[in-house]
């Protein structure tokens, strides 16, 4: 889902958050009930709020497991070796379109995040780069055109710097 | 079991204001580092890249030792009402903060260290550009405040452990799984402040002792280069202490809400099996959760990670359901009177959930490919801490003060102090929250657009709060000056 | 003397005599992480221990010190398990042995002292030390499983030179000068592959811009945005070296 989206759902749900529990807060505020009746109410409703809320987050967590990234690579996908060292990425110049590519990324030195962006400079995916280890990032670019790349982890002066970027074609 | 004795408030109250005044004063100063970033990512000013980023690195090892020690002195307070606490021991656990962060204040300042407080190894040995005596000093310092930590959280394990009877009493297992008997024999389950407490203490020592294992490696390993540490294990070991050292943070500072919105809306609140129910989920689900810092680690089995994920979001639950909808109803239709201390302490509720619908997207696998390590981490967290666990504490100073001198603030200190701090505040996040939906990525001390803009909206926000805060300290030393009284604020 | 102490004595002593164990076993060889889970296995008999013995009398105030102590002697043990000095240890015996015993000293110090603090507090403190070491097996002193042949992998981005520009580098594109070689590393990136400016301005012909000695000298004391490579990052030689090249863009 692009970040967009998730900002949007992000807002709409706050500010329904917020608008509930100011309206609930102040609500007849100096109108009093004793507690005994807001809790008998209160706990009545808090049994239905307790099964949403734990039906939402089973949900969410099922619907999650279709759609995670770590795929398995499979032996057709063109490989391209990703190094990421301070402050510079060792990458391929050109990269196809419309086939699965897998990015093996790794690390010379420290930790370094490998972030693909979109030619409209959205973020496209992204894998961690840490020494001594491999990390696979398969995926299959849609769109032709030059894709930037980032460091997207901390790893020392200059790594708001550290950049790079390939043709997609 | 009858409590051995119980520590006089005289005593307990000023241990609780050293270490509340210690943190709010830490968290003051860590408040301008951060201005200072912001506004140089703004272009307002420039800061250059090293610079900033001991800033950086300061401002959260700062930020979060701030808020760890105001939560710890009030939940000292709060046991020492249920039973005897030997002050000497908070103290010494205090003496270990204060040396701590000394340390750690020369290992940036004059040391100009900025690997970051999450440092991953091998952060901070290689290409750095300060000396390494700077990484000996915060690696000490981090462990000096480590070993405050867990001697607090070992004070009050053993406290608790004598009053409520080993840990099945402290958790109130027996009038969980058998209620009836329990009551049958007029015993009472802890109240819902010793839950935080005993939480606090118990996912502490293990989130300490996994941060001091990482800690002594890497203190090893500066003094050895020889030693070899793996990457992984280490990342792993740094999120698991670090991700539960800044929860617990909002775990410690709701004893805030149990028994200060009690006080404000002069309502009872108890401790409930759903309450404890809740506590236990939290006991569980906070350390668990900490594998959704390495989603993006691909090394790391899948298995784990999706346990992350699932316990991530039901870390949620027993918050939306149980601690906030139970504050809610205590505050509906209770005559509770707007004062700073119940305003901060609602407001802290509102910062709590956003902050958490922000970080429960985040924590879902298949977003987190377009939000890890954008500005949306910082956004999630900043809401959870200045407009969480900030509030929760600042509520709770006010609430104390309000009912030691039986006043309370007029509106127009109520609406600028919650305009700059809450306004001010919320304005801070969404730069951060626009900017990380937008693909901006975090810890870069000059980032690509539309970072600049948005860091200088939210510079605004941050001075904005500055001045509510300003506003707040005036009226809270106002308060605290004025003669002790019996009348009800 | 009370039972648990008379147990905690015997699982002290039982402890103790399997530290001795390098005595009659000799030089040996084990990867780390074995030792290092070994060392746990001593610990939770020596916190055991610790705690069986610590038991107090609940109305006695405890002294602050002991929760201290029991909070430091995981940290020591951890120290004793320094994974550069095992493989010295393993080829002499009485100084492993010895090395056990403090590991032992400091597992039951662990469990003593929490539980004279307070009761239960021991159980916390001493399953730390071992938690701690458990922990520790896996990568405190241990190499990642597969280490990554980087040194194979062509670099396109660090074939400085290679758009065939004059090349005044006393060597050839295969073999890049110490100069060329700080250049890519630190430099490229914000100044391209050939000087030509990708964040940062271009420095081709920056001779006619700064001689050596004021390119040196912007290097070692730059202003912002340009990062502060030296002393930290870069030698005075390498300043030199990669100012040397700059010149020749």
């Amino acid at each position: 889902m692009a970040s967009g989206a998730i900002f949007g759902v992000f807002i709409v749900i706050a500010v329904i958050a917020i608008v509930v529990m100011v309206f609930l807060g102040n609500y007849r505020l100096r109108d009093t009930l004793p507690q005994a009746s807001v809790t008998a109410r209160g706990y009545v409703i808090r049994r239905y709020w307790l099964g949403l809320t734990l039906v939402i987050a089973i949900a969410a967590f099922i619907t999650t497991l279709s759609y995670l990234p770590y795929s398995q690579p499979r032996i057709q996908a063109r490989h391209y070796f990703v190094v990421a060292r301070q402050y510079s990425f060792g990458l391929p110049k050109v990269v196809p379109l419309g086939i699965a590519i897998v990015f093996d990324v790794t690390s010379a030195d420290v930790n370094h995040g490998f972030g693909i962006y979109t030619p409209s400079g959205k973020v496209f995916a992204q894998v961690q780069a840490m020494p001594d280890y491999v990390n696979h990032l398969q995926v299959v670019f849609t769109v032709a055109g030059h894709y930037s790349v980032r460091c997207m982890e901390y790893c020392g002066i200059a790594h708001a710097a550290m950049q790079g970027g390939f043709e997609v074609r | 079991m009858k409590p051995l004795s119980v520590t006089s408030p005289a005593i307990g109250l000023r241990v609780m204001w050293t270490y509340i005044v210690t943190g709010l004063t830490i968290f003051l100063l860590m408040l301008l580092v951060g201005i200072s970033m912001r506004g140089s990512q703004a272009g307002w000013w420039t800061i250059e890249p090293g610079t900033f980023y001991s800033l950086l690195s300061l401002h959260g090892i700062g930020m979060l030792t701030a808020m760890v020690v105001a939560g710890l002195g009030t939940l000292w307070y709060l046991v020492s009402r249920e039973t005897g606490l030997d002050a000497r021991v908070a103290y010494l656990a205090y003496a270990f903060f204060v040396a701590g962060v000394a340390c750690v204040i020369v290992s940036v300042v004059p040391g100009h260290y900025g690997a970051l407080w999450t440092m991953l190894y091998p952060l901070p040995f290689t290409g750095t550009y300060w000396p390494t005596w700077a990484t000996g000093a915060w690696l000490v310092g981090a462990a000096l405040v480590m070993l405050g930590f867990m001697i607090w959280c070992g004070q009050i394990l053993g406290a608790l452990l004598a009053r409520y009877g080993g840990l099945g009493g402290v958790l109130a297992v027996d009038y969980v799984l058998h209620s009836r008997a329990f009551a049958k024999l007029d015993r009472e389950p802890p109240p819902p402040q010793i839950f935080a407490a005993a939480i606090t203490a118990i996912d502490g020592l293990i989130a300490g002792a996994a941060g001091l294992t990482v800690g002594v490696a890497l203190i090893v390993r500066w003094l050895d280069p020889t030693v070899a540490i793996d990457p992984l294990w280490a990342k792993n070991l740094t999120y698991l202490f670090g991700h539960t050292f800044a929860n617990l943070t909002m775990y410690m500072a709701v004893a805030g809400i149990y028994v200060g919105l009690p006080i404000c809306t002069r309502r009872a609140y108890h401790t409930s099996v759903p309450l404890v129910l809740a506590w236990w989920g939290t006991l569980l689900f906070v350390i668990i959760a900490y594998f959704h810092h390495l989603y993006m680690d691909f090394v790391q089995a899948e298995s784990v990670k999706l346990v992350g994920e699932l316990a991530s979001f039901l870390a949620a639950i027993p918050v939306v359901v149980i601690t906030v909808y139970g504050a809610v109803l205590l505050v509906h239709r209770s005559g509770m009177r707007w004062t700073l201390g119940s305003m901060f302490l609602f407001t802290g509720l509102i910062g709590w959930v956003v902050g958490g619908v922000a970080a429960v997207l985040d924590s879902t696998i298949p977003f987190n490919v377009d939000l890890h390590n954008t500005l949306w981490v910082p956004a999630h967290f900043h809401t959870y801490l200045l407009e969480g666990v900030v509030l929760f504490t600042l509520g709770w100073v006010f609430v104390n003060l309000e009912q030691r001198a039986g006043a309370s603030s007029g509106a127009l200190i109520r609406w600028l102090a919650g305009l700059g701090v809450f306004g001010g505040g919320a304005l801070f996040v969404l730069g951060f929250y626009i900017a990380g939906a937008a693909g901006v990525p975090r810890r870069y001390a000059v980032e690509p657009p539309p970072g600049p803009y948005l860091a200088g909206i939210a510079t605004v926000g941050a001075i904005l709060v500055l001045v509510g805060l300003l506003v707040v300290a005036y009226e809270a030393l106002r308060l605290a000056r004025l003669p002790r009284s019996e009348v009800a604020p | 003397m009370r039972r648990p102490r008379v147990v905690g004595l015997v699982v002290l002593g039982v402890a103790v005599l399997v530290a001795g164990l390098p005595l009659l076993r000799g030089p040996i060889e084990l990867p780390v992480t074995q030792h290092h889970l070994l060392h746990a296995a001593l610990l939770v008999g020596a916190a055991l221990a610790g705690v069986l013995c610590g038991g107090r009398d609940a109305l006695r105030r405890a002294s602050p010190a002991w929760i201290v102590l029991a909070m430091v002697a995981p940290i020591l043990a951890m120290l004793l398990m320094w994974p550069s000095a095992y493989s010295f240890f393993e080829q002499h015996p009485a100084g492993h042995a010895l090395e056990h015993v403090g590991i032992v000293a400091c597992g039951f110090l662990a469990g003593f002292a929490g539980e004279r603090f307070a009761a239960g507090v021991g159980w916390a403190t001493g399953g730390s030390a071992v938690l701690m070491a458990l922990l520790a097996a896996f990568g405190f002193g241990v190499a990642p499983p597969t280490a990554v042949p980087i040194a194979a992998v062509a670099e396109p981005s660090l074939q400085p030179g290679a758009s065939g520009r004059r090349n005044t580098g006393a060597s050839s594109p295969a073999q890049p000068s110490h100069g060329a070689m700080i250049y890519a590393t630190n430099c490229a990136v914000c100044h391209g592959t050939a000087g030509e400016g990708v964040s940062g301005p271009s420095l081709k012909d920056e001779r006619t811009r700064k001689n050596l000695r004021q390119t040196i000298e912007w290097i070692e004391n730059p202003a912002p945005p340009m990062p502060k490579f030296y002393p930290a990052v870069l030698t005075a030689a390498d300043v030199r070296a990669v100012a040397t090249y700059v010149q020749t863009l």
